[in-house]
């Protein structure tokens, strides 16, 4: 399958100590990846590199659009955004003072590039309100959609931030513990948005701890450790693979 | 300029000037940046202390002691103190109530001691310049030019601050022990460092400065209501060319700008306040931390 | 009930108590009402960039004297008419806040509250020096007043006024206002949905000093004369003051806390010389009493949600 997302060779150092050291991995289209490994692999180091928030000391990252390939290392976070690699985070990161509907709102203005349209109220843009009804449904916070932000629960915020990263129809999508801190409700919930996504064969790469979850949803599995890839493949070899089990518990 | 023949005497003269000057600047700058540095807080009344210090000398010169030379001395050490004390009220009694608000309220409630005290300064000592009838110890001579020795003193006394706020805050146990409650506040209060009882003294201590400060300005400089205001601005300047918290960088701070300012009025008056604020935007622009600051001070 | 509290409809209500000061009242109340009109248009250009973009300027002076001593320069020395001087003073104060806010932006909460009082007076010690120019510490005096009588002035600052808040108002509920909102609540995030912070930070920027710099241009021919003092920073902390008092997270809450900070010192004025200190008392209890402001307290109070 054609690749969307490539990274070649990353490593990130903090000191001397390397965060990401020399991972490649692809993400085909329509294709769900799970990255997992203990606290520390350096997973969450490599979205962030990805996602541009972190600069690599070397290697590149790639990304199919239309008519080519593109290399986004180095560019700033709104540019990769806008070309299309989305992002939730695990702590959940919104905008705490506004309702619910107006951080989709907003997402959308953003990747539209609607904020120059000055003459026109930010709440009565249809084709936005239709968009973010169809999200917020997705992701079942319709009915709370004039609620603060701040007022929401933790799993509601984790939802809302999701929901955030949905609003672009990513070229690939970068799901940061999508499941941590909440309930089994919510993490059923969770469940199956990603695989209504994958339904959409949105690619996604979900770094995840529970590992219940990922063999689930997953078409390929990666475990990290000590910023290296560790195994790589299908769900199925990965969990009877020995090598998992030292890196996690050093057997 | 270049026409003229350089005279030694005059040349003297000035420097003698900006170093009066700059040692005044340190001695305010200092305690706004000690301030700042354990407490973060930007203490805007800070200049409301410096003028408050030089209407205490005033008093203590012209009505409570005779005799010049025992007269400032008496007057210093008296600013210093009551300083000390107006210092150590303002923070138990205002400041200790907005440490966990944002920014914009601590600068506006020091903003508002800044008119309560301009305010009561009239209403005690009234609206005129307040001069003392003589400045102590004389002068000297160079070149046809009088020097007062008063200027030296001036310098010494800020040497001296200077030396000994960086013994306290390297070499003794108290000095560390705010150093440390001031990066690890929480860790300070729970190894049961005093945490409040230091903020209290720390803010004592700087507001002790800028008395101090006013009070060796009043001879030269004579007091005023509203003159705090100016060298508030000026403290803001020196703290965040020299680094935000450092003495050694106040130190280098008040020079630069009691020198650019002194020659600056001489050379080309029309910038002679402008090239301050250009140094200090052009320092913040290429390094934020100023010239001896240690780290980026982002507020929580 | 937000919108209503809030929102543009005020605008009417408030514009038409205003609109009868000049019937009523004498010249001297409508010179301070006119005042406290401009000093509450200031302050909520201030609050375009500290209440809905998250930046606290501590140097909105420098836009509202550098639009009055604009308006000042083009009238009395440079003889041109007073819309013509108008349009200068906001070219150059847009020129100021593009090259400032450039500047300025590169840093966000102290160091930029540092680098806006480092600009501002910058702009205030070049009024103190420039003597040909500006007049000085004496500043500029014989400014004409467009229409002449106070009365008649009154209605030009009442309406450019209410224009500038009403655009301003359509201006924060379009796309872009949300846009501020979204950086002041999270930058972080904000960039990573796709918005160059900096940009939008910017443009806030811009607008802020405009609208700040529109209520100088028009305060100059009110009083007629201008001094360097309208450029001092502790103006820039009055204007923070007055967004405070009225309340920075309801549209009207600066305009209303300019209007209100005007009436404090006229009254503080008229029972004691020692009016500062009355000023400053007031402003110590709204921080401990009114936290959210004035406005923002009613709104509360009615159980309204800000914004």
């Amino acid at each position: 399958m054609k690749p969307v997302l490539i990274v070649e060779n990353v490593r990130k150092y903090y000191g001397r100590v390397a965060a990401v050291d020399g991972v490649s991995l692809t993400v085909p289209e329509a294709t769900t990846i799970g990255l997992i490994g203990p606290n520390g692999a350096g997973k969450t180091t490599l979205l962030d590199v990805i996602s541009g928030i972190t600069r690599p000391d070397s290697g590149s990252v790639k990304l199919a659009v239309e008519g080519g390939v593109v290399e986004i290392t180095g560019k700033p976070i709104s540019v990769i955004t806008m070309l299309g690699v989305a992002r939730a985070f695990q702590i959940p990161n919104v905008f705490d003072g506004l309702s619910v509907i107006d951080n989709i709102r907003t997402a959308i203005i953003a990747s539209k590039r609607l904020y120059k349209s000055i003459s026109r109220n930010y709440d009565s843009l249809t084709e936005v309100d239709e968009d973010a009804k169809g999200i917020l449904e997705l992701v079942g916070l319709y009915e709370k959609k004039d609620v603060k932000a701040s007022n929401l629960s933790h799993g509601e915020r984790k939802l809302l931030d999701i929901a955030i990263a949905l609003v672009a129809r990513p070229r690939v999508l970068l799901l940061d513990e999508p499941t941590s801190g909440l309930s089994a409700l919510e993490k059923g919930r969770i469940t199956s948005i990603i695989e209504s996504l994958k339904k959409e064969r949105i690619p996604m790469l979900i770094v995840e701890h529970d590992l219940d979850v990922v063999f689930s949803v997953s078409d390929r599995v990666i475990a990290m450790h000590e910023g290296k890839i560790l195994v790589e493949g299908d769900p199925e070899s990965v969990k009877a693979d020995q090598r998992l089990r030292y890196a996690y518990f050093g057997e | 300029m270049l026409g003229i023949v350089v005279d030694l005497g005059y040349v003297a003269a000035q420097t003698a000037n900006a170093l009066f000057y700059s040692s005044i600047l340190f001695l305010i700058a200092s305690g706004l940046s000690l301030i700042f540095g354990i407490m973060r807080v930007l203490n805007l009344a800070h200049g409301a202390f410096y003028m408050v210090g030089a209407y205490v000398m005033y008093t203590v010169f012209t009505r409570l002691v005779s005799g010049a030379e025992v007269g400032v001395v008496a007057g210093i050490l008296a600013a210093g103190l009551v300083l000390a004390a107006i210092g150590y009220l303002v923070e138990v009694g205002l400041l200790k109530w907005v440490y966990s608000k944002p920014e914009e309220v601590q600068l506006l409630l020091t903003f508002a001691l800044i008119l309560v005290f301009d305010d009561t300064v009239k209403i005690i000592w009234g609206t005129e310049y307040k001069a003392l009838q003589s400045i102590p110890w004389g002068s000297f001579r160079v070149g046809e030019y009088l020097i007062p020795v008063y200027y030296i003193v001036t310098v010494a006394v800020a040497v001296v601050v200077a030396f000994g706020l960086w013994i306290m805050f390297t070499r003794t146990i108290t000095g560390k022990k705010i150093r440390a409650a001031a990066s690890y506040p929480d860790i300070a209060a729970a190894l049961g460092v005093n945490t409040r009882i230091l903020f209290s003294l720390t803010f004592a201590l700087g507001a002790a400065l800028a008395g101090i400060s006013g009070a060796m300005a009043a001879p030269i400089l004579t007091a005023y209501p509203g003159m705090g205001t100016e060298a508030i601005v000026l403290s803001f300047a020196i703290i965040v060319i020299g680094g935000m918290g450092s003495i050694l960088g106040s130190f280098i701070g008040a020079l630069i700008v009691g020198f650019s300012r002194t020659f600056m009025a001489i050379v080309y008056p029309v910038l002679e306040i402008a090239l301050v604020y250009i140094v200090m935007a052009l320092i913040l622009i290429i390094k934020p931390t100023g010239l001896f600051g240690e780290r980026e001070v982002e507020r929580r | 009930m937000a919108r209503i509290m809030t929102g543009v409809n005020w605008l009417i209500p408030v514009f038409a108590l205003l609109a009868v000061v000049p019937l009523v009242a004498g010249p001297f109340y409508s010179r301070l009402v006119a005042t406290g009109i401009l000093y509450g248009v200031a302050a909520v250009g201030f609050n375009v960039l500290f209440g809905y973009t998250g930046l606290l300027s501590f140097g909105h002076a420098m836009f509202w004297g550098t639009g009055a001593y604009v308006v000042a320069i083009g009238t009395v020395k440079l003889s041109l008419g007073f819309p013509q001087s108008f349009l200068l003073a906001l070219g150059v104060v847009l020129l100021l806040a593009l090259v400032t806010g450039y500047l300025s932006l590169r840093h966000t909460k102290i160091y930029f509250a540092m680098l806006t009082l480092a600009f501002s007076q910058l702009v205030y010690a070049v009024a103190l020096k420039w003597r040909s120019v500006t007049g000085a510490d004496e500043g500029i005096y014989g400014i004409p007043r467009p229409l002449g009588d106070i009365e008649d002035y009154y209605y030009v600052v009442l309406v450019v006024s209410f224009a500038t808040l009403f655009l301003t108002w359509k201006l924060l509920r379009s796309p872009l206002g949300l846009a501020f909102r979204s950086v002041r609540d999270n930058p972080y995030r904000a960039e990573v949905v796709g918005y160059s912070v900096n940009r939008v930070r910017l443009v806030s920027f811009l607008v802020s000093g405009l609208v700040t710099g529109i209520a100088g241009a028009l305060y100059s021919p009110l009083q007629s004369s201008i001094n360097p003092d309208s450029l001092y920073w502790t103006f820039s902390a009055a204007i923070v003051f007055m967004a405070i008092l009225g309340g920075s997270r309801v549209f009207l809450g600066p305009f209303i806390g300019g209007l209100v900070y005007v009436f404090i010192q006229d009254i503080a004025m008229g029972l004691t010389e020692y009016w500062l200190l009355i000023t400053g008392l007031i402003l110590g209890a709204v921080i401990f009493i009114l936290p959210s402001g004035i406005v923002g307290f009613i709104v509360k109070l009615a159980g309204g949600d800000e914004e």
